[in-house]
């Protein structure tokens, strides 16, 4: 019994002296970092769900339902195991010792057995899906290509030894009777069978031996889990703590520097403008790096990823991570040729929030690309070329092509009813601010939109009115990483709409929505912003509009990243389109939380893409595998993007000439009206 | 009258000694005064001709060994000499980023306003009255420098070259330049001659011919280049086309591509999408050729041609052809 307890207690003073300085180590390199920007632990009422819904519930992982069952006993299992540590560290004391109130009743004894058994479901299912989805013979379509794969199988190994060797253990102690449970615990009593037969001084030193093997492979596993990826066993529920909530989607940050705002009108002396080194990063930036586990559900949505491109989520995170853990090429620079991140990795980025999305430890993976590119664009001005004339044109013009002001209410022309365009105060009985957008001003396709969405807000008999004085919200800026020139524009449009005093705004960019319901606010602008599938579908649901006239179509849905996965709007559109008679919708096998993007946010739409294959033909192809006659989506970028792709594969024949891209508000329009009355087709 | 210096920038397409928008600034300058041509490195007395039949009056000269070696700032050197030596009315030069970058500096040393992407230059009552065009031509603004010696670049374009019917000898007045350390920041260390087409630059292209989607296929693009070469036009291409890789990138016109503004564009099979519209609003007559009636391009187009580009091109170019004799 004493050398029992020596033995184990000299393991945990050696483990834990190893895992300590890891830990002491890991907590430096975290605290060399910038202070947070403030608010990361405002609401405690929702981060105490998030840690039950993401931590304890597993919600996240569950989104894939094999690998979540399977993680989900791994992680149950861990802390139901946790008793049965508690169990064998008391048993090094005393010989009989059992946890104080519940430890012998026989249902305790079941589920510490029950969740071995699923522990090592967990594991078996985690090696079968490793060998299934292998780097070597999948190559890049592997979630875990790039991953560290060595550490992992033995991580696998060493669990599959902590549950072997408790097994053991237990079942000599059933046979010695020092076990606590007199019954429930099935495994270890068929295991006690099974060792019967040694004898009782057999079982006796196995009883030992178990004891101690299974205390030194746990300790082993602790001082392996500081060195490697299970580390987030540690810093995920801290991390799911402290993350952005509900999720670091929708809008961006401003950039701050040591947790204070940035004042672009009089920047400090010494502010530091995005992420020119790894120590710009903030500690929570930091804790996202340690965190991860390397699964790769994020890679497997990217949309850079899956067209080629060098940008993969995990790949990006975990380059930070090494850098951070090993500083022995110091002068490297954190982006650029040769550096920790090459250029085309950051700018391959649409900021579509797939891989925020699907990470279960809640990393942030848009807001670091992003201050990555704020530190490349505002500090060292290097960003892909082309993509300066977008930034010059916004300066100019006021929109990104260089159309300027006074082209931006041509659609108005050939309506057939009034608009009121305002420059000053909207008039009382105007209920909504009518957003255009530079794209719905200004692109024939979003013209189209626009009016259709004009006609169609006339005829459901709501005010509304357009400002005379809109320009760009900023968005292609601030996603590009041009954050002062945003502030230049959201700032002059929140005086513009402050001034006019408006209270309700419809937009049919999904960019604009976002900016005008996310970013204003941080600007001062606190506006009810609807996208107008939200409006529309709402008048459809009064009655105020009322589709007779049947569409007979085969419809596919797009859900546009910042509307869907950004805003959580997924309803409002299908509703639209469900209440149009002859309809038929066929959804995208990716659809909603995973559509994927169609390759125009994260000011994409303004550089060229040359690298792999193109997103947008990837997006169109899977729409046309629909047999649509109509390809949907309700934002202009994805519009512009997809009929490109569309008018790609008519060229190719691989589509047929009749396929039409289109708003949702279009098809509603179509369906609105008198089929007499009216041109075919929709387009005004 | 006094002078109005045009700096000269040399080696034009087709074997021209100068390029053809410097003689634009000649033609430019000889309405504010006696066009005295800047140039830089040696010249012959073929170019001083060639100079003098757009106008010159009189051409400053200099030719110094390590003039070439260097970016930028020689040039701004030179100009400032012939400047003080001129006392000139005004300064031109062309307004391409090297031109601008020249002028700018050339500001700042002689204490001058400075005008620059300058469409048009006029004489006025107290000095050259500049014309720009801003906001995406939504607006003409007219200005005049008050300030010292007035620098003012010119955009491409801006006015069709004409030689004057009897051109005088130009006095050729060597400029004795001594670079400064400054003028010796940027050593150029490597040339590459640019890839010559045999059209004109797009760039600086007074007519440029752009095909589109529309064309079809790669082959069938030949019928652009045909069009191109009976005008005289560069060749530009959609973002689709060279997407599609039937054209190389360099071709591109729009927004992550090439900004033109020539004196006419055709645009043949070019739906007119607003990425590629940014490229070439700046166009002064735009003339489209689309099968398709609702096709955007045709909002913007001064002539428009509803029909299948492969009829109506050949016929336009027979007629071309026919008229040259």
């Amino acid at each position: 019994m004493v050398l029992r307890m020596v033995l184990g207690l000299a393991m945990t003073a050696v483990a834990f002296w190893f895992a300590g300085r890891r830990a002491l180590l890991l907590v430096r390199l975290g605290r060399a970092g910038q202070p947070a920007e403030p608010g990361r632990t405002a609401g405690a009422g929702a981060r105490v769900r998030a840690e039950a819904a993401e931590v304890l519930a597993q919600r996240k992982l569950f989104t894939w339902t094999v690998p979540g069952l399977a993680h989900a006993f791994t992680f149950w299992g861990f802390l139901v195991l946790g008793l049965t540590l508690v169990e064998g560290y008391g048993a090094l004391f005393q010989r009989d010792f059992h946890i104080p109130v519940i430890g012998q009743m026989p249902w305790l004894g079941f589920v510490e057995d029950l969740f071995i058994v699923l522990t090592f479901l967990g594991i078996l299912a985690f090696a079968r899906i490793r060998l299934w989805d292998r780097p070597a013979t999948a190559g890049r379509r592997s979630r875990f290509f790039g991953s560290h794969l060595g550490p992992a199988w033995l991580v696998l190994f060493m669990i599959f030894n902590v549950l072997w060797s408790l097994l053991l253990y237990r079942g000599a102690q059933v046979n010695t009777g020092y076990f606590p449970f007199p019954s429930g615990a099935f495994v270890s009593e068929a295991v006690a069978r099974v060792l019967k037969s040694l004898g009782d001084t057999a079982n006796a030193v196995i009883e030992t031996v178990g004891l101690l093997l299974a205390i030194g492979i746990v300790l082993a596993f602790l001082v392996l889990v500081m060195h490697s990826k299970p580390l987030h066993i540690f810093t995920a529920p801290f991390n799911v703590a402290f993350s952005r909530r509900p999720r670091a989607l929708g809008a961006l940050l401003p950039v701050y520097s040591a947790g204070k705002p940035v004042d672009f009108e009089d920047p400090g002396e010494d502010d530091r403008i995005g992420r020119g080194a790894i120590e710009d990063f903030t500690w929570k930036g930091l804790l996202d790096f340690a965190t991860c586990t390397e699964c790769g559900r994020c890679q497997s949505q990217c949309p850079a990823w899956n067209t080629g491109k060098p940008l993969s989520p995990k790949l990006l995170v975990m380059s930070l991570r090494d850098f951070a853990l090993d500083r022995s090429s110091p002068a490297q620079p954190l982006v650029g040729e040769g550096g920790v991140i090459e250029p085309d990795v950051l700018w391959s980025c649409t900021t579509c929030g797939a891989c925020v999305e699907q990470c279960p430890v809640d990393i942030e993976h848009v807001d670091h690309i992003v201050d990555m590119r704020r530190y490349q664009v505002l500090v060292e001005g290097a960003f892909p070329e082309e993509a300066g004339i977008m930034l010059r044109n916004l300066e100019h013009a006021g929109d990104p092509w260089g159309r300027g002001t006074r082209e931006r209410l041509g659609w108005i022309e050939n309506l057939p009813f009034e608009v009121p365009v305002v420059d000053g105060e909207l008039p009382a009985d105007v209920e909504y601010l009518f957003w255009v957008g530079c794209a719905g001003a200004l692109d024939s396709r979003g013209q189209r939109t626009t009016r259709a969405v004009a006609e169609l807000l006339h005829e459901a008999g709501v005010r509304f009115a357009v400002h005379a004085a809109e320009t760009c919200t900023g968005d292609p800026a601030r996603r590009i990483g041009n954050e002062y020139l945003f502030q230049m524009l959201a700032q002059s449009n929140v005086d513009t709409l402050n001034a006019a005093g408006v209270r309700k705004i419809v937009a049919t960019c999904a960019h604009c929505f976002n900016a005008l319901a996310n970013e204003y606010p941080q600007l001062g602008g606190h506006y009810e912003v609807l996208h107008h599938t939200q409006l529309l579908a709402r008048l459809v649901a009064e009655g105020r509009l009322v589709p007779v006239t049947p569409v007979d179509a085969t419809v596919t849905y797009h859900d546009p990243c910042y509307l869907g996965r950004h805003n959580r709007i997924f309803a409002p559109p299908r509703e639209i389109l469900g209440s149009v008679p002859g309809t038929r919708l066929a959804e995208l096998p990716r659809n909603r939380e995973r559509s994927f993007c169609c390759g125009a946010g994260g000011a994409r739409m303004w550089m060229d893409e040359t690298i792999g294959t193109r997103i947008n033909e990837n997006r169109t192809d899977e729409a046309l595998a629909q047999q649509p006659d109509l390809v949907t989506a309700a934002c202009p970028y994805c519009i512009v993007m997809l009929a490109d792709g569309v008018a790609l594969r008519q060229q190719q024949g691989h589509a047929g000439a009749d396929v039409e891209v289109t708003d949702v508000s279009e098809v509603l329009l179509r369906s609105v009206r008198i089929p007499a009355s009216t041109t075919p087709g929709g387009a005004p | 009258m006094t002078a109005v210096l045009v700096l000269v920038e040399r080696g034009g397409p087709g074997g021209s000694p100068v390029r053809k928008p410097s003689l634009e600034l000649l033609t430019i300058a000889r309405r504010i005064g006696e066009p005295a041509a800047v140039v830089c490195g040696p010249i012959d007395e073929a170019t001083v001709d060639f100079l003098a039949g757009y106008g010159a009056t009189a051409v400053y000269s200099a030719d110094s060994p390590d003039l070439d070696e260097y970016l930028v700032v020689p040039k701004v050197e030179v100009l400032a000499e012939a400047v003080r030596q001129a006392a000139p009315a005004a300064v031109l030069v062309t307004s391409n980023p090297e031109g601008k970058d020249v002028a700018a500096r050339l500001a700042v040393r002689l204490n001058s306003g400075i005008i620059t992407d300058a469409t048009d230059v006029a004489a006025g009552p107290d000095g050259p009255v500049v014309t720009q065009s801003v906001f995406a031509g939504g607006w003409t603004v007219r200005s005049r420098i008050r300030r010292g010696t007035p620098v003012i670049t010119v955009r491409p374009n801006a006015a069709r070259p004409e030689r004057v019917a009897d051109p005088v000898q130009p006095a050729v007045q060597p400029l004795a330049i001594e670079l400064s350390d400054r003028a010796r920041g940027a050593r150029v260390v490597n040339r590459t001659p640019r890839a010559s087409t045999g059209r004109p630059d797009l760039a600086d292209a007074a007519i440029i011919v752009t095909g589109g989607r529309g064309v079809g296929a790669p082959e069938a693009f030949e019928v652009i280049e045909r069009l191109a070469d009976a005008l005289g036009a560069a060749v530009g291409a959609t973002r689709a086309v060279t997407d599609l890789s039937w054209r190389p990138h360099e071709m591109q016109i729009g927004q992550t591509g090439k900004t033109v503004a020539p004196q006419l564009y055709v645009a043949a099979g070019v739906s007119g999408a607003i990425q590629h519209l940014a490229g070439m609003q700046g166009s002064r007559t735009i003339v489209a050729v689309n099968k398709d009636p609702k096709a955007p391009i045709f909002e913007y187009a001064d002539f428009g041609v509803v029909g299948d580009l492969h009829k109506v091109l050949p016929a336009l170019i027979n007629e071309i052809e026919k008229r040259k004799g």
